[in-house]
């Protein structure tokens, strides 16, 4: 290793000679493949063909299970007690109807409130996939309840497989993979649920209601279908399941990604590191910041955001309530996948550099996943704060202000200037985060960038201080202008909110400094916006149609 | 898209889709009761246990169809639509008791049976209860018809609705298992 001098970060930072992988060796955290799942399907698929095919060629194998089952069945009849068939009757009422419901509304409100609508669709999904799979196998089957016995509890429909046993099977599983928050817990949820399967089930066998391999099959079918739909499409790497205060967007930074980050700073960018913590997540909902230590004591720090899939899909999502509630603001398209995401912040950053306007300088990108996970690098901005914990006096201002003046003249917008995002260093004031950046903005995007420094900087000064020190810069129409803009949506919501808790209201007292200027209308129509929207309502109608429709169905009225 | 994008739009493809089956709770949707269908039969014949006749579909006039079939512990009931008289036109219940209170009796058309007619309204279209009593257990058939000309229709819900023997379903489950099991206790 050897010690060299950045110019950039003004630092040391130790290298660590870089390595390209080879093809064949897999990437620092290499993509979780869900082979679990396609193992659990591909099992259960043949099994079922098995099963189904041997009942329809061989009608004796049907009755010789009915048979020995049945005097199964029969020997527990015979031996029944009155204080066993009391419990077992109450047993029995509690899973056949309260257990599916109450456990099933709990978890969907629960996944409500954490907000966790991805794992809540799949949750509700399962029960449906559920329901509508065992109906026509057991109408193919058409298994009647046990023979030669009276039947001691409610049921209905054919009994194989059993619909009851499915539906509990695939409630409990579903707790288990979206409300439990780790494997080890998952182990013993685990044993618990198959704890309280067989004991309805032998309530039902008890009650000769059903054949054991009807429990077998409907329990089969309720474990497998919600294990694998999680697996699928809510995977543990990607979507995981804490009761940790946090934004979902943030990633877990320990365990194997702490291992994959270290391993990929050494080997794509030189950096050896040898700690990982995760800083301002509460401003940041994009990605995952942190901080990394270097292994040098003297080198400085770095700072890196872990963008993912899922930050692309938050993305989307924002830009989608966007469009529908104002229109697609100019070059709102969505980024494709993640690495153009990483690599647009990367391109801004150089470009910022380039012009000379202070940014945090860039390192580089290191894959952690291909496709799915980049950690994109700067230097750390060491010793520096929030424009709004300084002492933020004309020099400041001046200097703050100055950063938007160079954006204009390099035709560049930042679009998310809020005070999380200007940092003051001995003095100075940097811009960072510039992910939302622009090159070649609208005159509109221009005018929004001005206002809200502005309104940043007189959070902790005055608006009268911020206008005459602008007015320095900029004319005092481009001021007007930028007022006349800004309002609602076009101010990022920290911003937002720390003008609501300030008792001034000096987006107004702006205003009434700067010439009087028409208001903007950040309203824009397109045929695009209509279908979209119509689009989503027609989806959302459907949804909850369908979703009332199925209530009774997947056993949860 | 990605394999999981796909793969998510798949599965809500088929939630949609199969969220169109009419799955009632418990499972309780079973195919049209046929009067051969013999797995189907027997468990009707357990929804009432103490049923002697098990109502079933023995064949289905010109215009008419049937729909699947709700069988539980309290019963079976299924339903005949009719392309004159409008869907649901007939609802047939198995059940182990009836109300017979406001019926008259009638002559019966089925062997071992007591036959109770009830006419409700004859003004717009027709609709009237006529009811099967017969030892442990009862067949409704409930009409109701959007249309005149309730008698042509009735007589064809006469062909349409066959009656099966206990006894014959607890043979069926005999001569299966040669003997070894039988349907009921």
């Amino acid at each position: 290793m050897t010690a060299t001098t950045n110019a950039r970060s003004g630092g040391h930072r130790a290298h660590h000679r870089k390595r390209r992988r080879p093809v064949g060796e897999p990437p620092p955290l290499p993509r979780e493949f869900s082979r679990t799942a396609w193992i659990l399907l591909g099992a259960f698929a043949s099994l079922t063909a098995l099963w189904l095919t041997g009942i329809h060629l061989y009608e004796e194998m049907g009755i010789w299970f009915n048979e020995r089952e049945g005097a199964f069945l029969r020997a527990l009849a015979e031996n029944r007690t009155g204080w066993l068939t009391d419990a077992m009757e109450v047993v029995h009422t509690v899973g056949y109807t309260w257990a599916v419901p109450v456990i099933g509304w709990a978890t969907l409100i629960l996944l409500v409130v954490a907000k966790r609508f991805r794992h809540l669709l799949v949750y509700f999904g399962s029960l449906i996939a559920i329901s509508a799979l065992v109906s026509p196998i057991s109408w193919d089957v058409a298994r009647p309840r046990p023979w030669g016995l009276e039947q001691l509890a409610p049921w209905a429909g054919f009994s194989h497989p059993s619909l009851p046993d499915a539906q509990l099977t695939a409630v409990l599983v579903g707790v288990a993979y979206s409300l439990v928050p780790n494997k080890a817990y998952r182990k013993v949820f685990g044993l618990i649920i198959a704890t309280v399967v067989l004991l309805f089930g032998f309530s039902r066998f008890y009650l000769a209601v059903e054949y054991p391999t009807d429990l077998l099959y409907g329990a089969t079918i309720g474990a497998t279908i919600t294990a694998a739909a999680f697996l699928l499409i809510c995977p543990e790497t990607v979507f995981p399941v804490g009761f940790q205060r946090g934004r979902t967007a943030h990633l877990d930074l320990g365990g194997a990604r702490g291992v994959a980050i270290k391993s990929a700073l050494a080997d794509q960018l030189g950096f050896v590191i040898v700690a990982v913590e995760a800083v301002g997540l509460a401003d940041s909902a994009g990605s995952t910041p942190m901080r990394l230590t270097p292994a040098d004591p003297a080198a400085v720090p770095l700072f890196g955001k872990l963008y993912a899939s899922s930050h692309l899909r938050s993305d989307r999502w924002y830009k989608l309530g966007r469009t529908l509630l104002y229109g697609r603001l100019e070059d709102e398209s969505r980024f494709q996948n993640v690495r153009r995401l990483v690599e647009r912040e990367d391109y801004l950053l150089r470009l910022m550099q380039d012009a000379g306007i202070r940014s945090a300088a860039p390192m580089g990108i290191a894959t952690i996943t291909p496709e799915r996970e980049y950690l994109i690098v700067t230097e750390f901005l060491d010793n520096a704060m929030e424009v709004t914990d300084a002492d933020v006096d004309e020099a400041i201002i001046d200097n703050a202000l100055e950063l938007v003046r160079m954006l204009w003249d390099h035709g560049l917008a930042h679009r998310d200037v809020k005070p999380s995002n200007v940092m003051i260093k001995g003095g100075q004031a940097y811009l960072i985060d510039v992910a939302f950046g622009q090159v070649r903005p609208s005159p509109w995007r221009e005018a929004v960038d001005l206002a809200n420094m502005m309104l940043t900087l007189a959070l902790r000064s005055s608006s009268k201080l911020v206008y005459d020190r602008a007015t320095l810069l900029f004319t005092e129409e481009e001021i007007g202008e930028a007022f006349a803009a800004s309002r609602g949506i076009t101010l990022p919501s920290q911003l937002r909110k720390e003008l609501k808790a300030d008792a001034r209201d000096l987006a107004d007292e702006f205003r009434a400094l700067a010439p009087p200027t028409p208001r903007l209308s950040i309203q824009r129509w397109s045929l695009r916006r209509i279908v979209l929207a119509l689009w989503v309502v027609l989806l959302a109608c459907l949804g909850v149609f369908f979703g009332i429709g199925n209530l009774q169905g997947i056993g949860l009225l | 898209m990605t394999t999981r994008s796909r793969l998510v739009v798949v599965v809500l493809a088929l939630l949609l889709l199969t969220s169109c089956w009419d799955s009632d709770q418990g499972g309780a949707n079973v195919p049209v009761p046929w009067c051969d269908n013999w797995g189907l039969l027997m468990l009707e014949a357990q929804s009432v246990p103490s049923a002697r006749l098990i109502p079933c579909v023995e064949a289905l006039p010109l215009g008419w169809s049937a729909a699947p079939a709700w069988v539980d512990h309290e019963g079976t009931s299924f339903v005949l639509n009719s392309s004159i008289a409008g869907t649901e036109a007939v609802t047939v219940d198995l059940l182990e008791l009836c109300d017979v209170e406001d019926a008259v009796r009638v002559p019966s058309d089925i062997s071992g049976t007591e036959r109770y007619e009830q006419v409700e309204d004859i003004v717009s279209g027709f609709s009237g209860r006529r009811t099967y009593v017969f030892d442990g257990g009862c067949t409704a058939l409930r009409f109701d018809f959007g249309v005149e000309a309730a008698a042509a229709l009735v007589n064809e819900v006469s062909l349409a609705v066959g009656f099966v023997p206990r006894e014959a379903i607890n043979e069926a489950v005999r001569t299966a298992t040669d003997g070894r099991e039988q349907l009921d206790p």
